[in-house]
């Protein structure tokens, strides 16, 4: 019994002894902030999370502190849970930062109506003149970033311009074609032609990349895109359309011939990487940063060099019709919470993102430190490109500026101009912006709230069906007699309800 | 007495041996990688031997970290008093579980199996823990997972293998409940004891999610939060990232193996500290002293 | 009669309370044992339960829990009626039988195994090193897996040099459940040998010895004395596992399929994934789930009633 006595006033003082300390090691709470504050919702991209411990810290937080005399309470979630639970809760903070079209189940009409967030027009032109004055000048703009009203609701983001729209599409050895004599594919004939002839150069199939990448980029060809889209302002999908049976024939052509990477349905990253980078083969589909930066930085071989192609077409000189361009603003923006208490302060904060002097901030940073005027260009300086601590520009960019992610202003070309530094990069957003994807990409659309869940339902049988089907007939697993059978089922899928869904909120759309 | 070596011991031996091969590989391979240069591992395909070209550089990558340091903190605080309630907690719940004489047990034990199979999901639980008043602290990753259901039942298991006539013996020597659970069933419990602590501390040691629920503090999260968050920024798979150009970091590749490493050997190491008391005889050692 | 049972059941009644009195008193030192572990039970399991009625709402964040509207079986239907159910169900089925019917007696086959080497040390190292792969990250194993059964891979390499043809094996369905199951062993058997490494333990030598005198060889040893002494650990995880029947986790899964294999691949976990629902529709993923719970409850109290009879050890 003396024993147990024993432990258990050792257990008490153990126990105080840990409440005591508790504070500081973070076992209980800590004190709230001041009133007055704006609180402010802030999810950080995956690089910004890990660099990024309060914004407030950072050299961009303490500007923006400085120069609006506003004190922020910045809120960083981990996950997209915490969103929820944030809702849930019933407890928002006085800004709220997130995709209204795509993260917010229902949309922004829905956030509106639940009184979640608020509408801001009659407090726009006094407490927001710089965001009103950039919208009335781009009216394009601000068709994408208003209610189907047409009631504004978010300081959007904005890529200020065309640019910045793609960083997307085909790749292939360059070195390759100028020992072959030949010249950059533009049709599906000079497509199969390079492939045949890079078939003695790689070890493996000459061309590797991902199954939806493949149809939505060859495809476009075709005319049928693996994707919803816009045609004379009628909504199409791809994959039901006979371009997109004779696009799928000949791939399943390349794949019978060997110039189509056999294991093509289930490639990872890592084995795209290493089929690339090793003359496995020598063309694919990437991105500016992470397929082309990447790669010509991890070749090992003499002369490598990648090129970017333009988006196939069937005819000489014709423009692709589709591509993998962004709206330029993809509903992403800060909105002011229901609960907040001052929203004119915290639009007055918000605003002064789309002020000429917070453009220049939230673009490049702080002059002196982040960026130096030469020329009249705002050039990064070495503390951000080629960082003494070895960080990288995107990481250091989170520290001085918003630029390299997105956020509540108005994205500037000479950012990306300076980030895509190699001129493989730069000749690649040139080639690949020179489609016709603007006329057909769809802009966010907000469906109502049962509409999006029924679409989404919809959706997910569908694309299960295609890319099944698809896989097959590339592979050959089934014939193209069955094409019927697969088109009838995806009626029996709904598809053209979803279709209608679509339509429905496009109409709705262009009547704004 | 040692008994002659048959045909049936060489082949177990050659057996077990292969089983140990084929489960240290992947491990080996982690490790060689994380020492390697991260542009040689890009161009690899297949099996690897030895690093190619090995170098520091992932591990440098990590420790640049700020809270890395603060991480490691927050981990062992939560190991420490997180295993140490969980085992008190279950321990003393699988020994009346595992008892054949009081009421209601039964029920309380079906109440207990019936919440593997029934949650209210996150958002309650979210909820519950605020009205504690204990998010944003460490007790919010310490407390909803403080009783594993599983190692319940599996100490439970191991208690119910105490010879029920030395129970009785005890108590008819008037031994309390008490007596009997901290002199007889807790010292002949060492091996599935063991296995519960294991289970926790590594449980423990892996967790991340609560943390990134209920935590808003950086300087709070664990350890295996912060590594995720250093491999998330890292991760080149966004090819479909559009627009939004997807950085290139140079160590992406070796930084997810030198994580891999940094997360996974201290659980190796606690390992062979747990695993005397599953030498055999201990028990009966003990019956007979 | 009738009054004459109303009175019995009150009687009843009153000696179930007191019986219930006495044992509290009797056995209060128990009971506050378990004190603790119900509290715990009672906050952080059952305060929350509540939040399963979300299965039969339409839930909304902002309108809260209780404010969302009541839509009555309606997910659970859409879930019924959905394009790919039967699919998704029978793989389910198939990838979870195969793993206890094949993933099951692997652990203790292994745990037998060791107990059974005569070298001490080399039975601990094998041991440790058996339960790395627990450790390796899902990500990892699975990115190792799929170069291992690339047509150009080492497992390919081997078949071809036994004379085999080259199959690429994550692009063909048939060869979707050996590679999920044997792949699943590989990293598990020696995480779950732990716990019958450690019930062998409790195993009485003196009944060896005893077996050994009676002239039993080994392999006889191992059925008449070990495995009768870890069977309650054997029934107990045995159990567990039939309470886990429907839940295939996606994570390992998407990592491994791919369209070509969703035909023997897709399970209920991955497909609702997939659909992207589970951030979604909260809704629709809590009535899966608990249809998903419900079943496997069933079959958890069947499997329970029939190991009583049958084998004499149970879970309760």
């Amino acid at each position: 019994m003396k024993k147990i006595k024993l432990m258990a006033i050792a257990g008490v003082l153990c126990l105080s002894l840990i409440l005591t300390s508790c504070a500081s090691l973070g076992l209980s709470k800590k004190e709230s902030k001041p009133e007055g504050t704006i609180s402010y919702w802030m999810p950080l991209s995956a690089t910004d999370k890990v660099e990024i411990k309060d914004m407030a810290k950072t050299p961009l937080g303490k500007a923006l502190k400085e120069r609006t005399g506003i004190d922020v309470e910045y809120i960083h979630p981990d996950s997209d849970e915490q969103f929820n639970l944030m809702l849930a809760s019933g407890d928002l903070p006085d800004i709220i930062q997130t995709n209204w079209v795509t993260d917010y189940p229902g949309g922004p009409e829905k956030a509106i109506q639940e009184k979640q967030i608020i509408t801001f027009d009659e407090m726009m032109e006094e407490y927001a003149p710089n965001l009103t004055k950039y919208l009335k000048e781009h009216p394009e703009i601000d068709k994408l970033v208003t209610t189907n009203d047409g009631k504004h609701y978010m300081f959007p983001f904005i890529r200020g311009d065309e640019y910045l729209l793609i960083s997307h599409g085909p790749v292939v050895r360059k070195d390759w074609l100028d020992d072959l004599g030949m010249e950059v594919p533009e049709t599906m004939d000079d497509w199969y032609n390079m492939l045949k002839a890079f078939k003695e150069k790689a070890s493996g199939a000459p061309l590797t990349t991902y199954l939806p990448l493949v149809n939505g980029i060859f495809s476009s060809a075709y005319g049928a895109p693996q994707a919803f889209f816009v045609d004379n302002g009628e909504i199409k999908y791809g994959p039901i359309l006979d371009g997109y049976k004779e696009c799928l024939m000949e791939l399943n052509r390349w794949y019978k011939e060997g110039l189509l990477d056999n294991n093509f349905m289930g490639l990872d990253s890592k084995m795209m990487d290493s089929a690339i980078l090793t003359g496995g083969s020598g063309a694919t589909v990437g991105s500016v940063g992470s397929g082309i930066g990447k790669w010509m930085a991890a070749a090992q071989e003499e002369g490598y060099e990648l090129v970017a192609a333009p988006y196939p077409v069937l005819n000489k000189g014709e423009k692709a019709m589709f591509s993998a361009r962004q709206n330029a603003a993809p509903g992403f923006g800060a909105a002011i919470s229901a609960k907040c208490k001052n929203p004119e302060i915290a639009m007055q904060f918000l605003d002064y993102f789309y002020s000429e002097e917070g453009l220049m901030l939230l673009n490049f940073g702080i002059e002196g430190e982040s960026y130096e005027m030469i020329d009249g260009y705002p050039t990064y300086t070495e503390l951000i490109t080629k960082n003494p601590n070895g960080k990288s520009m995107a990481a250091m960019l989170g520290q001085y500026a918003r630029s390299a992610t997105q956020a509540p202003f108005v994205q500037d070309r000479r950012y990306m101009e300076q980030y895509a530094s190699l001129p493989q990069q730069k000749d690649a957003i040139e080639v690949w912006g020179n489609t016709d994807a603007d006329k057909h990409i769809l802009p966010p659309l907000a469906p109502s709230a049962e509409e999006s869940s029924e679409l989404a339902k919809i959706l997910g049988d569908v694309n299960t069906h295609v890319e099944e089907y698809t896989t097959k007939f590339v592979a050959g697993q089934i014939s193209f007699d069955d094409w019927d059978k697969y088109i009838s089922q995806l009626k029996t899928l709904k598809i053209e309800r979803a279709i209608e869904i679509y339509q429905n909120a496009y109409d709705v759309y262009s009547a704004k | 007495m040692k008994k002659k070596i048959s045909v049936f011991d060489i082949i177990n031996f050659i057996i077990c041996g292969l089983i140990g091969l084929v489960c240290v590989y992947p491990f080996y391979y982690v490790v060689m990688a994380s020492f390697s240069d991260p542009s040689k591992l890009m161009g690899h395909n297949g099996v690897l031997l030895a690093p190619l070209d090995s170098t520091l550089g992932a591990y440098e990558e990590i420790f640049k970290n700020e809270l890395l340091v603060g991480s490691f903190r927050n981990t062992f605080l939560i190991l420490f008093i997180g295993v140490a309630l969980s085992m008190i907690v279950t321990t003393m719940a699988a020994y009346f579980f595992s008892r054949k004489d009081i009421m209601l047990q039964k029920p309380l034990f079906l109440l207990v199996l019936l919440t593997m199979f029934v949650s209210g999901g996150l958002v309650p639980l979210y909820l519950t823990v605020c009205d504690l008043g204990i998010d944003d602290t460490l007790w919010a990753v310490i407390l909803p997972t403080a009783v594993s259901t599983y190692n319940l039942i599996v100490l439970r298991t191991g208690f119910m293998s105490v010879p029920e006539s030395l129970i009785e013996s005890a108590k008819l020597d008037g031994a309390s409940d008490f007596t009997v659970f901290s002199k007889i069933v807790l010292p002949l419990s060492k091996a599935p004891l063991a296995v519960i602590l294991l289970y926790y501390l590594v449980e423990n040691w892996n967790s991340w999610f609560n943390a990134s629920i209920f935590l808003r503090d950086k300087s709070l999260y664990p350890l295996q939060l912060v590594l995720r968050q250093i491999l998330l920024s890292n991760n080149t798979d966004s090819m479909m990232g559009g627009a939004d150009v997807g950085d290139y970091e140079s160590f992406s590749e070796t930084l997810k193996y030198a994580i891999i490493c940094i997360s996974t050997v201290p659980m190796l190491l606690i390992y062979p500290f747990l695993q005397k008391h599953f030498a055999k005889g201990v028990m009966i050692g003990a019956v007979k002293g | 009669m009738k009054r004459n049972t109303s009175v019995n059941n009150s009687l009843h009644k009153k000696c179930f309370i007191s019986r219930l009195g006495r044992d509290l008193y009797k056995n209060k030192l128990m009971y506050l044992m378990v004190l603790p572990a119900l509290l715990f039970y009672f906050i952080f399991a059952y305060k929350p339960m509540y939040g399963a009625i979300i299965a039969f709402k339409d839930y909304s964040p902002s309108l809260g829990i209780e404010g969302s509207p009541w839509v009555g079986l309606k997910h659970i239907e859409e879930f019924f009626k959905s394009f790919y159910f039967d699919r998704t169900i029978k793989n389910t089925i198939v990838i979870s039988l195969a793993s206890i019917f094949i993933g099951f007696p692997m652990p203790i086959i292994f745990a037998l195994l060791i107990n059974e080497l005569r070298n001490k040390k080399f039975a601990k190292c094998v041991q440790t090193v058996s339960y790395v792969p627990h450790f390796i990250s899902i990500v990892v194993v699975c990115g190792m897996i799929k170069q291992f059964t690339l047509d150009t891979g080492l497992i390919n390499d081997i078949i071809a040099f036994f004379g085999g043809t080259r199959v690429s094996m994550l692009n063909d369905p048939d060869y979707f459940v050996p590679i999920y199951t044997l792949s699943n062993i590989w990293q598990g058997m020696g995480w779950q040998s732990i716990i019958y490494l450690a019930a062998l333990t409790s195993v009485d030598s003196s009944l060896y010895e005893a077996a050994e005198v009676d002239g039993a060889s080994r392999l006889r040893q191992v059925f008449t004395v070990t495995l009768p002494a870890i069977a309650p650990t054997i029934v107990t995880m045995f159990l567990l596992k039939i309470g886990n029947i429907l839940n295939v986790g996606y994570e390992k899964i998407i990592l491994l399929y791919n369209p070509a294999t969703y035909e023997t691949a897709d399970v209920v976990s991955s497909y609702v994934y997939r659909q992207g629902l589970l951030e979604f529709n909260w809704s629709y993923s809590a009535a899966i789930g608990l249809f998903n719970s419900a079943i496997n409850l069933v079959l958890l109290i069947s499997a329970n009633y029939l190991s009583k009879k049958v084998a004499d050890t149970s879970l309760w």
